[in-house]
């Protein structure tokens, strides 16, 4: 009899613990997954004008680094050749001492941003030798991911196709886990690419 | 005593294919709405099987204490399946916030 007993209430609290442990892990996996809610992905249509004013909106919204991979060649219109991306890019390294700049470009051309910009400490710029994927995809990344803009274009395009993919609102401790599955291949190819600044 | 079962798997195809259906919408778009669609159907499908399994248990078993058994078997059962049931549902998320990141 007691036997039985013991073996009913060992058999009881096992069954409670697992229940209880499945719904925690439950919980956890719904809170991890509700994150992805929090991401905004606005798209849209813009030309060099619009580009500019919005590198320079992500330039300012950043606290940390901004990574940059794109064409960078040397075409009438090219936000390289703005001076106000320029000058946007000199007020944010001085007015914040720890923004890091890092930069890819596909072409090998003389920019007024490379030129400018290139001996500047916390600025790196890597250039490519010319060589351009069909499906290149171009982004520029702040803070680790908190925010991207990411565009699909044709070469010397005057109009893009772009989307904002806004990680700002998503809760603090899991930040990078979003980050790390929403921008996962722009990630891996700025890693490839040695231009990433991970989040501090 | 026990509900009819030919009402369950009735009740679990249909969510299959629900299921199925909305996730491929959700494939196709990645859009929030679709997403929502593929999570709602999960849950039912979810539900729907978990409820099937622990009635047939039940039955099978014929224990004299049935309503204590039934009770813990679809404990089990329901809150076993549950993280399974919730990662598919959250994986479903997932893939359509990456989608959705593609430009």
């Amino acid at each position: 009899m007691l036997d039985s007993n013991i073996i009913w209430w060992s058999a009881m609290i096992l069954v409670g613990a697992s229940v209880i442990f499945c719904f925690l892990l439950s919980v956890r996996i719904v809170y991890r997954g509700l994150a992805f809610l929090h991401v905004s992905t606005a798209s849209g249509w813009n030309s060099d004008e619009t580009a500019v004013e919005q590198f320079i909106a992500l330039l300012d919204e950043a606290k940390q680094s901004m990574v940059v991979h794109d064409d960078g060649n040397n075409m009438d219109g090219s936000i390289y050749h703005n001076k106000k991306i320029i000058d946007a890019v000199r007020r944010k390294l001085s007015e914040n001492e720890h923004f890091q700049l890092s930069c890819h470009f596909n072409f090998n051309d003389s920019m007024q941003f490379t030129t400018e910009l290139g001996g500047c400490s916390r600025v790196q710029i890597k250039v490519g030798d010319g060589a351009r994927p069909d499906d290149d995809v171009h982004y520029k990344i702040i803070d680790g991911g908190l925010k991207a803009h990411v565009s699909r274009h044709e070469i010397a395009s005057r109009e893009r196709r772009y989307k904002v993919i806004d990680c700002s609102g998503v809760p603090r401790r899991l930040t990078a886990h979003v980050t790390n599955v929403v921008l996962q291949p722009y990630k891996e190819h700025a890693m490839n690419l040695g231009i990433w600044v991970a989040a501090a | 005593m026990f509900p009819d079962i030919q009402l369950y798997v009735a009740l679990a195809l249909a969510a299959t294919l629900a299921s199925v259906v909305a996730t491929h919408l959700r494939s196709y778009t990645g859009k929030r709405k679709t997403r929502w669609l593929a999570s709602g159907t999960c849950i039912l499908l979810g539900a729907a099987w978990l409820h099937l399994l622990a009635t047939l248990a039940c039955k099978a078993w014929q224990a004299e204490q049935v309503v204590l058994w039934q009770l813990v078997v679809h404990s089990l059962v329901i809150v076993g399946m549950l993280p399974i049931v919730c990662t598919t549902v959250m994986q479903s998320w997932t893939s359509g916030a990456k989608t959705a990141a593609q430009v």
